[in-house]
């Protein structure tokens, strides 16, 4: 169901994975929204092996458990359902709220990069995600090139494809199915391709620090809207959203990394993106860790992003008349966003760690959620 | 074929193959001029490095170490971190050869690698080959390079 | 404040560049550390923070390719 937040694995580039010590990671992240909207969980295995100098191979999968809600606008005389009504609404009885769902979703990923001799890198990478309505298959590419000899700068393309499959139920009574006799129990598939493209340019600085430049471009094409999505038109309608079937969308990244000491490093990223629904959005984020002694590395993290609203968005229900294009989702609306983790590596032994995490994520005004993560990690 | 060779030294310290190495190093890696030296530069930090050190501890067992001699320079500046990663592939029988902790990254310095892992091939006191960079197969690619020195 | 708090990051950021030293490779060792990447160790959790994103923001893309980081495998 697309209300849900695990909506599509944005792992469209699989970054290239340096090569590491051999390992095998298990992870559980717990992820609850206040105001008991969404909780997830998620279990996770990773494996990374080397092969040789030249080969590493990275392996996860997945699998989150899903439950809750999520906002919508909805004929409050039947009950919040997503199930479009088949008249006119009263206005005073539209609402706007919270529609239940839960769902499984389930993800696999695999890389394999390659080293040629002069540590030129190719990484070629697949993943497949799968809900109950919901498709995604993805292939990768991404080719790291040194610049001289040192090997103190290089420069990556990454290229990626994506195909996925949005299935629209007929019984949610979406006017895509009018065309079909008997819809109320069919289904009908849509598609959604997304092509990612990015370029970046590392350049070590000094025996310190890095700065790694980015620009990136993105093209979707299909049917982008979301079947459980409601806007209100003329004011009584509750109908579909309807946002434009394709978008263009781009922008520019910038990170600085430091080891300020031998146990503190730092990590500044800023993100610049616009696209052709008029949605600009700025992220900036820092990242510490702290290495307190062999055992203990204690990570603090914040993130700061804010966004303009898509040109054809608008939260009222007094709004929308016949426009093409319209949709109250609030992912399409201006606002800010904050996000704070705060990590602890245990290094047990040679081989085992311990990793744990906790973090808050909030739309101030909209939404706060909070996450936990627990990890073992064993190096072989 | 000269020229470069010529333009080469001057850029880097000695790592041109035929180069003399400085008495101060010879002494430091008490280098004997009957013997040839398989001189592996690594540090605990360069991944590549540990994935070829288990390669050469294999290639050891097969040498005739009346002639032929394989040693490590560890290159980390932190003596802790270097001793820490030998034992641990010691402990594994992944590494049986003699290393000098180059702390001060004097030796590392001399030879002026321009990637790591990086390793040379000395006879004579004199740098007779180089393999720079991680190969798969180091120990294969060595003992062919031994062949005939 | 979100746009002074930009444009210092960015200030901060491009003021990076000024100076590039030419570092040897066994010079590297602070650079190979993997708390020199935003994601640190946990590589998973990052992951999942992206997803969260993703899922919750209007923007994609920017943080696809990782880049030759310290040049050191």
């Amino acid at each position: 169901m697309q209300l849900k937040p695990s909506l599509l694995a944005f792992t469209l580039l699989l970054a290239a994975h340096a090569q590491a010590d051999d390992y095998v990671a298990v992870h559980y992240i717990h992820y609850d929204e206040g105001s008991g909207r969404t909780t997830i969980q998620t279990p996770t295995v990773e494996l990374n092996k080397d092969f040789g100098t030249d080969y590493t191979l990275n392996l996860s999968a997945g699998r989150d458990a899903l439950s809750g809600a999520s906002p919508t606008w909805y004929d409050a005389t039947s009950g919040a359902s997503a199930r479009l009504p088949d008249h006119a609404v009263p206005a005073n009885d539209i609402h706007y709220g919270n529609i239940p769902y839960d769902d499984n979703r389930t993800f696999v990923s695999g890389a394999l990069t390659t080293r040629f001799e002069n540590r030129d890198a190719l990484t070629v990478g697949l993943n497949y995600s799968s809900e109950s309505d919901y498709l995604s298959r993805g292939v990768s590419a991404e080719y790291l090139h040194y610049l001289d000899e040192s090997k103190n700068r290089s420069v990556s393309v990454g290229l990626s494809y994506q195909k996925n499959s949005v299935d629209v139920h007929c019984f949610l009574g979406n006017t895509i199915c009018d065309a079909i006799s008997g819809a109320s129990s069919k289904t009908i598939t849509k598609d959604l391709d997304v092509i990612n493209a990015e370029i970046g340019l590392t350049q070590i600085l000094d025996t310190q620090s890095l700065i790694k430049a980015s620009l990136f471009y993105n093209y979707e094409s299909g049917y982008l809207s979301n079947p459980y999505m409601r806007v209100v038109r003329n004011t009584t309608h509750i109908v579909e959203e309807a946002k434009p079937n394709a978008r263009k969308g781009g922008g520019a990244t910038l990170t600085y990394s430091r080891a300020l000491t031998d146990a503190l490093s730092v990590n500044l990223y800023y993100r610049f993106y616009h696209d052709d629904w008029d949605i600009t959005s700025h992220t900036i984020s820092l990242s510490t860790f702290y290495e307190l002694n062999d055992t203990l590395t204690l990570g603090l993290a914040g993130r700061y992003y804010t966004q303009s609203a898509a040109w054809f968005y608008h939260p009222g229900k007094d709004h929308f008349t016949d426009e093409t294009y319209a949709s109250s989702d609030r992912r399409m609306g201006a606002w800010d966003a904050y996000d704070l983790k705060v990590s602890a590596d245990i290094h047990v032994s040679e081989t085992v760690t311990i990793q744990g995490a906790a973090g808050y994520y909030t739309q101030p005004g909209t939404f706060h959620s909070r996450y936990l993560s627990v990890g073992i990690q064993y190096g072989f | 074929m000269r020229l470069p060779l010529v333009i080469l030294s001057l850029i880097f310290p000695v790592f041109v193959l035929g180069g003399g190495l400085p008495a101060s190093i010879v002494k430091r890696l008490h280098l004997q001029p009957k013997k040839v030296y398989v001189i592996d530069f690594f540090a605990s930090w360069c991944v590549s490095c540990k994935k070829e050190i288990p390669q050469l501890a294999r290639l050891n067992r097969s040498l005739n170490h009346s002639r032929y001699e394989i040693i490590g320079v560890d290159a980390d500046r932190k003596r802790s971190d270097g001793v820490k990663f030998q034992a641990a592939l010691r402990k594994k029988g992944a590494l049986n050869f003699r290393v000098v902790n180059d702390t001060s990254n004097a030796i590392i310095r001399t030879f002026g690698p321009p990637g790591m892992p990086a390793l040379y091939i000395v006879k004579n006191n004199a740098i007779v080959g180089t393999i720079i960079g991680a190969r798969s197969h180091i120990g294969s690619l060595v003992r062919r390079r031994l062949k005939g020195l | 404040m979100g746009r002074l708090l930009m444009l210092s990051t960015l200030i901060f950021l491009l003021g990076g560049c000024g100076m590039i030293q030419d570092v040897k490779p066994w010079e590297k060792d602070q650079l190979a550390k993997e708390t020199l990447t935003p994601a640190g160790s946990d590589t998973n959790l990052h992951a999942f923070r992206k997803h969260l994103y993703f899922s919750k923001e209007a923007s994609k893309g920017g943080g696809g390719v990782a880049g030759g980081g310290c040049g050191c495998n």
